[in-house]
Formats: C-alpha cells, sequence, structure tokens
C-alpha cells in the first residue's frame, strides 16, 4: 500500500533518528513495497515543503518537518506553504 | 404518539418526509417546529408534551445543491470545496502542486487556503524554517470537532433563513392589517433590502 506523504514523513524522521544516515527513496520504496517514481514524487514534494533537505547520498528530515510532526494534527489535509514571498503580505 | 396523530393525506415521492435522514417535528399546542438529525429515545418534547413527526410536505421543495448550500451557508465557493478534495490524503502538498493539479492560480489557491481557515474548516500554523523565517501550514481540525462545527453552523443559518421566511410571513400579515398605498412587493422589498 502506498502511504500518504504525512505517512512517509514520519518514516523518514524515525528512521533517520535510529539509523543516523539519511534516507533515499529506495529505503521507502523498499519499506513500503511502493514504487520507486512514486517515492521519488514523495520526497520531491517533501523538499518543495521544506520538510526535507538533500544532502551527500540521500535526504534528511529538516527541524519544520519536526515541529510539523509535534502538531500531532489530522493528517488528512496539510498544505505546506514555504514560499511566502508569494504570499499576501496580510496574511503572513 | 397513536395513528390519530398522523397526517390523514398519504404523502408521496419527493414531499414524503418519512423515511429521511433527518425528521421535522411539531407541537400540536404551539407553533413550535424543530428539525433534528437524531431523534431521541420516545421522540422530541415541547414543554413537556411529545411532538407529531410531520411526514410530508405541502410546499414542493428543491433539493439542494451541495455548492450552493457551502457557498450560501458558509460562503465557501467551489474552489474552496475543491482545495480540499484535492489534498485530503495527500498532503503534505505546497501550494503550487494544489494549483497545478486545478488549473488554479497559486494566489487563487492561497486566498481559499486563508478563506477555510476564516470559516473554521482549517487551522494555520506558523513553523520554524531553517535558515531563517517560517513556513505557512495548512491543515484539518479535528475531523469530530469539525462534523459538530459544520452541523450547527449550518443549524444557525437554517435558523436565520427560518427567521427570514417567518419576517417574510409577518410582512404579509402586517400588509392585509394595514391600509398601505404601496403595493405589497414595494413594502416587501423595502423591509428587506433595507435590512440587509
Amino acid at each position: 500500500m502506498t502511504p500518504s506523504p504525512y505517512r512517509l514523513l514520519e518514516f523518514v524522521v524515525g528512521t533517520y533518528d535510529d539509523l543516523d544516515r539519511p534516507l533515499t527513496p529506495a529505503d521507502a520504496a523498499t519499506r513500503f513495497g511502493m514504487p520507486r517514481e512514486r517515492a521519488d514524487e514523495c520526497f520531491d514534494r517533501l523538499v518543495e515543503c521544506a520538510l526535507l533537505a538533500r544532502i551527500d547520498d540521500g535526504y534528511r528530515p529538516t527541524i519544520t518537518a519536526r515541529e510539523l510532526l509535534e502538531l500531532n494534527i489530522d493528517d488528512e489535509f496539510v498544505v505546506v506553504d514555504a514560499d511566502l514571498d508569494e504570499c499576501d503580505p496580510d496574511q503572513q | 404518539m397513536t395513528d390519530d396523530d398522523t397526517t390523514v393525506n398519504e404523502p408521496a415521492g419527493e414531499n414524503d418526509l418519512r423515511d429521511r435522514q433527518y425528521g421535522i417535528y411539531q407541537c400540536n399546542d404551539c407553533e413550535n417546529v424543530v428539525l433534528t438529525l437524531q431523534d431521541c429515545d420516545g421522540g422530541m418534547t415541547c414543554h413537556g408534551q411529545v411532538m407529531e413527526r410531520v411526514t410530508d410536505v405541502n410546499i414542493d421543495i428543491q433539493p439542494p445543491d451541495v455548492k450552493q448550500v457551502l457557498l450560501d451557508a458558509f460562503g465557501l465557493p467551489k474552489p474552496g470545496l475543491d482545495i480540499c478534495l484535492c489534498v485530503i490524503g495527500e498532503g503534505p502538498m505546497p501550494p503550487a502542486d494544489v494549483a497545478e493539479y486545478l488549473d488554479y492560480d497559486e494566489t487563487t489557491v492561497r486566498r481559499y487556503l486563508n478563506r477555510l481557515v476564516d470559516i473554521g474548516l482549517l487551522e494555520k500554523s506558523q513553523l520554524n524554517r531553517e535558515g531563517g523565517g517560517f513556513v505557512n501550514v495548512y491543515h484539518s481540525i479535528d475531523v469530530a470537532e469539525m462534523r459538530r462545527d459544520t452541523l450547527i453552523g449550518f443549524y444557525a443559518w437554517a435558523g436565520e433563513a427560518a427567521a427570514l421566511i417567518e419576517e417574510a410571513n409577518l410582512t404579509k400579515e402586517e400588509y392585509l392589517d394595514e391600509d398601505y398605498s404601496e403595493g405589497l412587493n414595494d413594502i416587501f422589498w423595502e423591509k428587506f433590502e433595507s435590512g440587509s
């Protein structure tokens, strides 16, 4: 079953902390039995949301990702706007 | 409630209210009418008396359209609903991806995200961003809370609508009781447009 990007983010944070090494889309594809292409898309999306950062040979979770998971929110609907230059100044 | 309490005429088709998800009850002692989605054991009561379930409606009603209901009751146009349906189960998503999927402008997506926050269907949180600054996160509120809030919100809207209809009926009564030189339509619109 393909997990939601939110569940995948939980996996990346947990595994990164356990193994102390960067994660790759291949790790997620293996763990969840999901197509590699879908894992690539999810990682790219999480980078766009400033939740993952690319490092040498993989990805690591950002402080933003940790803060997002700490919110303990209902994960049904999550939009992350990291491009605040595009925002209405009144909304910032 | 006995068979004698029910309406004599057999309702049919869309006017038949007997097998609906909701129930409408009327008091036989006063003019109170209530709407409920969940009957209490023993039925609804008004000043201690069991109310009669209304089994048919004498006026033709149009089936509600969900887009129009959301727009009228919550001021939520279709793009707001589209955004919800696009993101559910797919997040976290950036606004750019939502905009691309729905073929909307990014500013439109942001405007409706903030509208959904204003309505109370989403919460907005600010998180720290590495390297400085912050990001905005739009996320669902608790599902049970959202269900309750939307139902109560809709009931409040329906109550306002019912009060308007009641006021319209009173306006007609008042017109018939008085000796106006203007037509009823002039009196009617003058009353409601000045109040809006």
